[in-house]
């Protein structure tokens, strides 16, 4: 009879090594924690609200989405963590060569193996929800991506940390509801509570990663899960300080941020506002990363434009800058928004025709020193009505929200439909006065011209 | 061959490259902290060769604590412990030693989720068994202790008996040189206990086995040679034989709790008589 | 050393006793930050959620002794101990939730915290009858989380099964609550705490 594996011979990482994972992925709860990431953030994409996101925009639902998803992964890394100290295996354990580090190195990177899959589901799932629709790849949105994957992972390390310390049956909620604290309330620690591993970045389209801050924001998570699982794992305590300095050095140049300043972790992205114009006259300009639907939009923009330029001196259409918000416009310029215009898994426009009512934002008169709504109710109607007009009334409603205006009142709709519905000839002539009327901010007249 | 990252090869270096002997030698064990610190073993001499030892004696003897420290899971606190030849204060070598080790104690833990297969495939890795052949090991495992019908069954629906049995597998699988047992029969039917003598005489041909049970008909029938402790110190070794005619050697005593014992337990009381006898003696000489 | 001390000690309720205070105190620190944040019920979350999944959480510890078939063989832990018991901590439950929001009550609502704690407790009492005693705290958790990251609008559905995060003014929620609460209690009073895990 052969006796047993004499000590020359090793166990081959290898068939066993990948055996023993597939038990452990099938055995740990994280199966349960990829369920949940994937079918929560495919039921996140599919809602309206996400109609507006680029790659970075992506990034930041990305983040927000990891949020709820880091505190879920906490809990099931410290529940697996503690199953030897809650089954007391360990005089079992203890008698088996293979050192611990390479035990537990095996359960969490169950865990680890199972966050990286829901990960990767959510983030193919954005991408095919995103990439029909944006056209423009540049920027080192990349790095906002990764960095939600690693905040994950550091999520799953923490939660095995806890798990391994402490394996009470209540460790693993309570750390999970501990990380939902750290992460939930930017607000209440300052800056500490932007240290945590999820949900922390603000990333949109018209913004990009300061460049100053990415290697400590790629260091520190990096950083925290290598001292917690060599702490947790190898009892190296030498080489869980050395991290800990690591991780405290990233943390301290992550400290600079303070809002509202320009020491935050995304800056305005100057490529944001760059544009792709048609060729031909008259002009239509879209930025560059919607240059997909400038086929789409060029013939309702010139459209609109004809239309506008009965009674404005509008020469081009192009989209708004979205760093310059609420900064008026060129005056030979028929704005274009097409934010909330993205259908996700689609190449096209969600209504192509609302592009029209951008233009009622155009006769809105701008009084300084007061407003026009406070000069009593017809005021406003003449304004909805001269913005019905410019935009031709299909988008009516749309054009007045522009300008700024609503309209609730029913004899307010009724004056409304008077002036929409009359002959052209009649409205060319009302528009010209109500235009000089808004100019000069004649409240007086814009009474008038409301009544009738 | 060297693998990849995680095991660092060294090289077979045995000490004496004929002796594969387990000897312990002065082994003292403190317990109980610095509150109530007492010997659970005391300067304990043993030589365990191939074959099946039965540990015999009391609650409280340190049976137990002699299956941890021959498992390497307790060090003792004073004396040296060879294990298959090899020295093993040093965390090499304790790690060789180990890959040759079967460890059965008295409760352990498992996860109840698990399958029988699953966890002793999970003990072949962790026992750092080559990939190769070690789904054959499993199964054999599995087949020895007779638990091939209820392989693929969660531990959480095995019976007592089978859980122990389970946990035989797991001792079983990397085929050990040094297997140790503590009350391995406890929770098994007669019928299954027969069938584990038959496996422990078949073990004791190549393989060193101690046995720590309360049942000396088991130590009558599988076992070759025979320890019993008290107090933490060894009593009597020597064959089960010797130890049945400690009767005939001491006084006999008529004690009306032995009717119907056989003559292993009437050997065993009469050793562990004669033995606090002369401790008692001692203690009053010295005094 | 009263039986009663004893059966107490067994089922952590010494534990229990100490950290109750503690968490009463952080949610009201929390409660103090959050009350100058814009955003409505959203913003009030982790306190109106989390808080009660915590205390709820803790007393789930005390539902079951630790060796549930032992428990079941002896005649003095009958069904109105149990009742008794569970009533007991779902007071102390509601009445230090409803503590910690004393101070901004129309903001908080001490309603939607007892509400929660209601609601939260019977999903607890049902899973630890129906499933396991050692993980009962489970199914609140995963709950909590779910709502939370779904965080629907107030339509009409949502108020059903989305209890959990409307505002604590009397309306569907509160029965889909005490529904929950009905359920735990007729399965754990009658059954007990569940034989497996």
């Amino acid at each position: 009879m052969t006796v047993g594996a004499g000590p020359a011979v090793r166990s081959r990482t290898g068939a066993s090594t990948r055996r023993v994972l597939g038990l452990e992925l099938r055995r740990s709860p994280a199966i349960g924690v990829v369920l949940v990431m994937s079918v929560s953030g495919v039921w996140s994409l599919r809602a309206a609200t996400f109609g507006d996101a680029g790659w970075a925009g992506g990034g930041g639902t990305l983040s927000q989405i990891s949020a709820f998803m880091g505190p879920l992964i906490a809990t099931a890394a410290a529940w697996s963590a503690g199953r030897e100290g809650r089954r007391q295996a360990q005089e079992l354990l203890a008698a088996t060569p293979r050192p611990p580090a390479q035990r537990l190195l095996m359960t969490w990177g169950a865990t680890a193996v199972a966050t990286l899959t829901g990960f990767l589901v959510l983030a193919a799932t954005l991408a095919a929800a995103i990439a029909p629709a944006v056209s423009d790849n540049t920027g080192n949105w990349p790095v906002t991506w990764i960095l939600t994957l690693l905040g994950l992972i550091t999520c799953s390390a923490l939660g095995f940390t806890a798990g391994r310390l402490y394996p009470h049956r209540l460790t693993p909620p309570l750390i999970g509801v501990g990380l939902f604290f750290w992460i939930g309330n930017a607000t209440l620690g300052g800056w500490i509570a932007h240290l945590a591993p999820v949900g922390q970045l603000e990333s949109t389209d018209a913004t990009r990663l300061t460049s100053g801050f990415i290697l400590p924001l790629l260091v520190w998570p990096i950083a925290i899960t290598g001292t917690a699982l060599v702490l947790v794992m190898a009892r190296q305590p030498r080489w869980a300080a050395i991290g800990a300095l690591i991780a405290t050095v990233a943390a301290l140049n992550l400290s600079d941020y303070s809002e509202g300043t320009d020491r935050v972790w995304y800056e305005p992205d100057p490529k944001a506002v760059a544009q792709t114009c048609t060729t031909d006259e008259p002009q239509v300009c879209v930025l560059a990363g919607h240059a997909g639907y400038l086929p789409a939009v060029t013939p309702v923009a010139r459209e609109s434009l004809r239309r506008a330029q009965r009674y404005l001196p509008i020469t081009r259409a192009a989209e708004e800058n979205p760093l310059a918000e609420g900064a008026p416009g060129r005056p030979d310029t028929l704005p274009l928004y097409l934010s909330h215009q993205s259908v996700p898994f689609s190449s096209r426009l969600r209504d192509v025709g609302e592009i029209r009512s951008s233009a009622g934002g155009l006769v809105s008169p701008t009084c300084p020193g007061f407003e026009v709504h406070d000069a009593g109710p017809l005021p406003p109607i003449a304004i909805a009505a001269a913005a019905a007009i410019i935009s031709g009334t299909a988008h009516g409603d749309t054009a007045a929200e522009m300008a700024g205006v609503e309209i609730d009142d029913p004899v307010a709709v009724a004056a409304l439909h008077r002036r929409v519905t009359a002959t052209p000839r009649t409205q060319d002539d009302w528009m010209h006065r109500y235009l000089t009327a808004a100019r000069h901010c004649d409240m007086p007249a814009l009474t008038r011209l409301a009544q009738g | 061959m060297r693998s990849a990252r995680l095991d660092r090869p060294t090289a077979f270096e045995p000490d004496h490259p004929d002796d594969d002997a387990t000897t312990l030698t002065a082994v003292t064990v403190m317990v109980g902290g610095r509150r109530r610190p007492r010997r659970a073993v005391d300067a304990l001499d043993l030589d365990l060769g191939v074959g099946v030892h039965g540990l015999l004696g009391p609650n409280g003897a340190g049976k137990t604590t002699l299956m941890r420290v021959l498992a390497t899971v307790l060090e003792p606190t004073r004396g040296q412990v060879r294990l298959l030849g090899r020295d093993v204060t040093e965390a090499r070598a304790r790690r060789q030693v180990r890959r040759r080790l079967g460890y059965l104690p008295q409760t352990f833990g498992y996860y109840p989720r698990f399958t029988v297969r699953e966890f002793v495939t999970y003990f072949a890795w962790l026992k750092e068994m080559p990939s190769e052949g070690s789904a054959l090991a499993v199964d054999d495992a599995i087949e020895r202790v007779g638990l091939s019908d209820r392989a693929d069954s969660p531990m959480r629906t095995l019976s007592g008996g089978m859980l122990r049995r389970a946990g035989l597998a797991q001792a079983l699988v990397n085929r050990p040189e040094l297997l140790l047992l503590d009350e391995p029969t406890a929770g098994l039917d007669p019928e299954q206990r027969l069938d584990f003598r038959v496996l422990l005489r078949e073990l004791g041909l190549d393989t060193t086995v101690v046995v720590s049970t309360h049942l000396v008909e088991d130590v009558a029938s599988a076992c070759t040679r025979v320890a019993l402790m008290d107090v933490g110190r060894l009593v009597h070794t020597g064959t089960p034989t010797s130890l049945e005619s400690f009767v005939n050697e001491s006084d006999p005593v008529e004690d009306p709790r032995e009717e119907g014992s056989s003559a292993l337990e009437r050997g065993y009381t009469a050793a562990l008589r004669a033995h606090r006898a002369r401790i008692t003696a001692d203690a009053k000489a010295t005094r | 050393m009263s039986p009663l001390w004893l059966h107490l000690r067994a089922r952590h309720l010494t534990g229990v006793t100490l950290a109750l205070p503690l968490v009463v105190v952080l949610t009201q620190e929390v409660a103090q930050r959050l009350v100058v944040e814009p955003g409505g019920a959203a913003a009030r979350l982790p306190v109106t959620a989390v808080a009660p999944l915590v205390v709820t959480v803790l007393l789930s510890l005390t539902l079951a002794g630790a060796d549930v078939e032992l428990d079941r063989s002896q005649p003095r832990l009958t069904w109105r101990l149990r009742a008794g018991h569970t009533l007991a901590a779902l007071a102390v439950a509601g009445s230090a939730l409803a503590v910690t929001t004393l101070e901004e009550p129309q903001v908080y609502g001490a309603g939607a915290m007892v509400r929660n704690a209601v609601g939260l407790f019977g999903l607890i009492l049902l899973s630890t009858g129906l499933w396991s005693p050692r993980a009962n705290w489970v199914p609140a958790f995963a709950y909590t989380v779910a709502v939370s990251a779904v965080a629907p609008d107030s339509s009409s559905g949502a108020v059903w099964w989305a209890w959990l995060i409307q505002p604590g003014r009397l309306d569907p929620s509160w029965i889909a609550a005490v529904a929950l609460l009905t359920a735990g209690l007729i399965v754990y009073v009658r059954r007990g705490p569940s034989r497996n895990g």
